[in-house]
């Protein structure tokens, strides 16, 4: 029976990515000069690991790095070596490369296998020069899984000697023929090989290779490769010239014969004596016969081998027993619960983010089946409402248990809604993770010292959000690194700390989140940037408001910098990043203060699917508004409202002049209203624009349930999705910004 | 009466691995996340066998073969090491602990279920 290895990957994959995320913020968070043991342990569990279950499932690409890179981590945690800061970035850029070899597995793009060689060229160097490493050998790329590259950057650093190398594969080795044929190509990438003996083609079992390598490479090198493939203990690596015992490499295995020799199978034995071995199961199973041909192995001449006896026919790697009285007593712990090798696990570092880790019961949905779960209780919440309406419009002819069931139902069903929307929240520290690396790698290319604070990381919005505001949010951190923080020297000179620091923060306010990206640097300049806006032609006033010079940063094409990095400068940042959190039905402030910083401010909806809404009627219609920028709403005075020479409308509110945006022409219905005094102006705040929208009446404020047009029918300007109102009709959702930006330019046009 | 293993391994993709193996061939399978975990379970069912990985956090396979062998009821228990490799260190002190054997990591299912069989059929 064969078990499909297949069906495991996936959470392979998940786990892999786990462990290297884990890394990666220990790695960060490390202090370079006292290294903490338990952190330096847990990196190493990590690549660990990773290195174990790549193993087992078959990609071995992985195992290779992680190998080199764990040995590593070993010694370090174990005091071998000392930690340094160029250490910390080679296990970032393992990091890097181990996360692309798992997309390639995936089927995203792959590694690259310059970078991979780079990798481990870099962990060997690394290995190599340490206190107690021995003398430094010449890095060498390892076999990349696919595709099979030859192995980059060899250099021979010593000279070259012939070595016998001589294996029995693993089975998994010798089932799968690309696992030979790359060690092969690894070898033939270091010297001359020759092929001495390999096993029979039809032999059964993995077979006996012999085969000789005239290289620079050291024994040791070598046997990492062999070792990686072959039984275990079933290889050896022998410099032919030397009878010394330095040159040979593995325990030796005797070979008679070529094709088909079982070996000894050190890959699993039981403690003879041991309790549970020594089981009637166990002997009357081993007495069957079916003896795995497990041949006593010739111990290498100079290290004694444990004593280890193999009856012929059911050895399996007894151990002997111990004493004479040839009882094995297993250790009683008098204090059972001993941790071995790791310090006591007292509560740590509260201030982590909460891992996703084994401690919480949880188990895993797919999206689809949560948006699907969402959909439905928001058809629910429609069709109840519709029914409470029909119950209210009955006037009394309503039996009372059936109105007061109704309001029940009406209670049940907000509840089940607030609770499935809470399905699809998650804390944003999913976005906040990234940035101690970009903060860590930008920092550095820039020259300047920052430190990142992050407060709030279990802050939750809906997993849609996520997605979406990494990238804004990330535009605004390297804003501020690259324009808000200034050199170290500059910061000193004015009396500045030179490590600058730069604050995240995310909180829940009213419906919405609030997140908040701050600096201690040299804050927005008010003339320097009036002064580019008139340059790029734009209208500004040296009456504008602080705020709204701040806001012009956001224009496109806008940018005051002197000198345009790949980081930020070119001016096309900032107007998408206002647009992005504007999709996202959200808005963005800017505070700032000269010398002292600058703080962005992004506020969004928890969701994206459950909007806080005015109705507003218009003729037989009825709209939606966002409350989010609903100001205020008034019957307009005669007086107020004028006609511009384009016959743009605009109506004067506490002394500004804001465009009107009439709705029955815009969207061609028969309004009740056509004189401005018979209906009502709601002042709408759309971020870049004030505007007031002429209405007959307002409605109600409902939480409606937002459906899309576009996937319904199609895009229609000016409306950004759909609802169903209690009484089944459908209400347009009103795209308030096209609709006030479009008032605007008439508004200006006319100017 | 089938036989039940338990399956004591942080990583997740190990542990359904081997709990998927060890179920197509007949046992019972309870698996643990780390050492505590591990003989938290062992001491709510008796199980027939135990396999152990070795770098766990909150409590390694050693200290928990150690624990399990103060325990009345798994005096006697067979305890596999799941080890990465068959060093005389790790067989020192497998046996030390208490172990009953060794299977080294990376294994594949079939040798998995051999093992398992020769030790508990």
């Amino acid at each position: 029976m064969t078990i499909d290895m297949s069906q495991f990957y996936q959470v392979f994959f998940e786990e892999a990515e786990e462990h290297l995320v884990a890394m990666e913020s220990l790695l960060l968070a490390m202090d370079i000069a006292h290294p903490d043991a338990e952190d330096l342990n847990a990196i190493f569990r990590a690549a660990h690991s990773i290195k174990g279950s790549s193993g087992t499932f078959g990609f071995n690409d992985l195992t290779e790095v992680t190998h080199i890179l764990e040995s590593l981590l070993d010694r370090l945690r174990k005091n071998q070596i000392v930690l340094h800061a160029d250490m910390v970035d080679a296990f970032l850029a393992a990091g890097d490369v181990l996360k692309t070899m798992l997309a390639g597995h995936r089927g995203e793009a792959g590694a690259d296998p310059a970078a991979v060689a780079a990798v481990c060229a870099r962990l060997n160097q690394l290995a190599a020069s340490g206190p107690s490493a021995p003398a430094a050998r010449a890095a060498v790329a390892p076999v990349v899984e696919t595709p099979l590259p030859q192995a980059v950057g060899s250099v021979a650093s010593t000279a070259r000697r012939s070595y016998d190398i001589e294996f029995v594969p693993t089975t998994l080795a010798a089932e799968d023929s690309r696992i030979i044929a790359a060690l092969l190509d690894e070898l033939r990438s270091h010297g001359d090989l020759q092929i001495l003996s390999r096993p029979a083609v039809g032999s059964n079992g993995p077979g006996y290779w012999h085969l000789r390598l005239a290289t620079g490479q050291s024994a040791e090198r070598l046997g990492e490769s062999i070792d990686f493939i072959a039984e275990r203990d079933a290889w050896r690596v022998e410099a032919t010239d030397s009878d010394t015992q330095d040159d040979a490499e593995g325990a030796f295995g005797l070979f008679e014969n070529a094709a088909g020799l079982p070996v000894v199978d050190d890959s699993f034995g039981l403690f003879d004596g041991a309790p549970g071995a020594g089981g009637p199961d166990v002997i009357a199973m081993a007495e069957e016969g079916e003896g795995y041909g497990f041949f006593m192995p010739l111990a290498p001449a100079a290290t004694p081998a444990p004593a280890e006896v193999q009856a012929a026919d059911e050895g399996f790697g007894f151990f002997a027993p111990p004493s004479e009285t040839g009882a094995a007593v297993p250790l009683v712990q008098s204090a059972p619960l001993a941790v071995v090798g790791a310090p006591a696990f007292a509560a740590r570092r509260t201030d982590r983010p909460a891992s996703a880790a084994a401690e919480t019961s949880s188990i895993r949905v797919g999206v689809e089946k949560v948006d699907q779960l969402i959909n439905l209780v928001g058809e629910l919440v429609i069709t109840q409402a519709m029914l409470l309406q029909c119950a209210e419009q009955m006037n009394g002819a309503a039996p009372e248990r059936l109105v007061q069931g109704l309001a029940q139902l009406e209670r049940n069903s907000r509840d089940l809604q607030e609770t499935v929307m809470s399905i699809r929240m998650l804390p944003i520290s999913f976005v906040f993770s990234r940035f101690p690396r970009v903060v860590h790698d930008l920092s550095s290319k820039l020259g300047k010292q920052v430190e990142l604070k992050m407060f709030g990381e279990s802050t939750e919005l809906d997993k849609g959000l996520i997605e979406k505001i990494a990238d804004p949010l990330t535009h605004l951190i390297r804003n501020s690194l690259d324009h808000g923080i200034e050199l170290p020297e500059v910061r000193a000179a004015a009396g500045k700390n030179p490590i600058g620091t730069i604050t995240l923060r995310a909180a829940h306010q009213g419906g919405n989140i609030v997140i908040e990206v701050g600096d201690d640097g040299g804050g927005l300049s008010r003339q320097k940037i009036l002064g580019k806006a008139r340059e790029s032609g734009f209208q500004v006033s040296d009456q504008m408001s602080d705020q709204e010079v701040w806001m012009l940063i956001f224009e496109a094409g806008f940018s005051t910098a002197a000198v345009v990095t790949d980081v930020s400068g070119r001016g096309v940042g900032m107007d998408v990043v206002r647009r992005n959190i504007q999709a996202l039905g959200g808005r963005v402030e800017i505070e700032s203060i000269t010398g002292a910083g600058t703080r962005m401010t992004v506020r969004l909806p928890l969701t994206l699917a459950i909007l806080d809404g005015m109705s507003i009627a218009v003729g037989e219609q009825t709209y939606i508004l966002p409350l989010s920028y609903v100001i205020e709403s008034m019957q307009p005075a005669a007086q107020d409202v004028k006609t511009l020479s384009n016959q743009a409308r605009v109506i004067r509110v506490r002394g500004e002049y804001l465009p009107v945006i009439v709705l029955h022409e815009i969207f061609n219905i028969r309004a009740a209203a056509t004189n401005f005094t018979h209906g009502i102006m709601v002042v709408l705040d759309a971020d870049e624009t004030k505007a007031a929208l002429f209405v007959d009446a307002l409605v109600g404020q409902h939480q409606v349930v937002i459906k899309s047009l576009e996937n319904n029918y199609r895009r229609v300007a000016g409306v950004s999705g759909a609802t169903i109102m209690g009484d089944g009709h459908v209400a347009l959702i009103l795209d308030i910004p096209a609709l006030a930006a479009m008032a605007k330019s008439a508004q200006m046009a006319s100017a | 009466m089938a036989k039940t293993v338990l399956a004591v391994d942080d990583s997740v993709s190990i542990r359904q691995m081997v709990s998927f193996t060890l179920k197509s061939a007949g046992y019972d399978v309870i698996e643990a996340v780390d050492g505590m975990d591990g003989l938290d379970k062992a001491k709510g069912k008796s199980v027939d066998l135990v396999l152990t990985d070795q770098n766990m956090p909150r409590m390694d396979g050693l200290a928990l073969i150690k624990s399990l062998r103060a325990l009345p009821s798994y005096k006697t228990v067979p305890i596999l090491m799941l080890t990465t490799e068959s060093s005389d260190a790790m067989k020192t002190q497998g046996r030390a602990a208490g172990a009953t054997g060794w299977l080294v990591k990376p294994f594949d299912p079939q040798k998995l279920i051999e093992v398992v069989r020769k030790v508990i059929g």
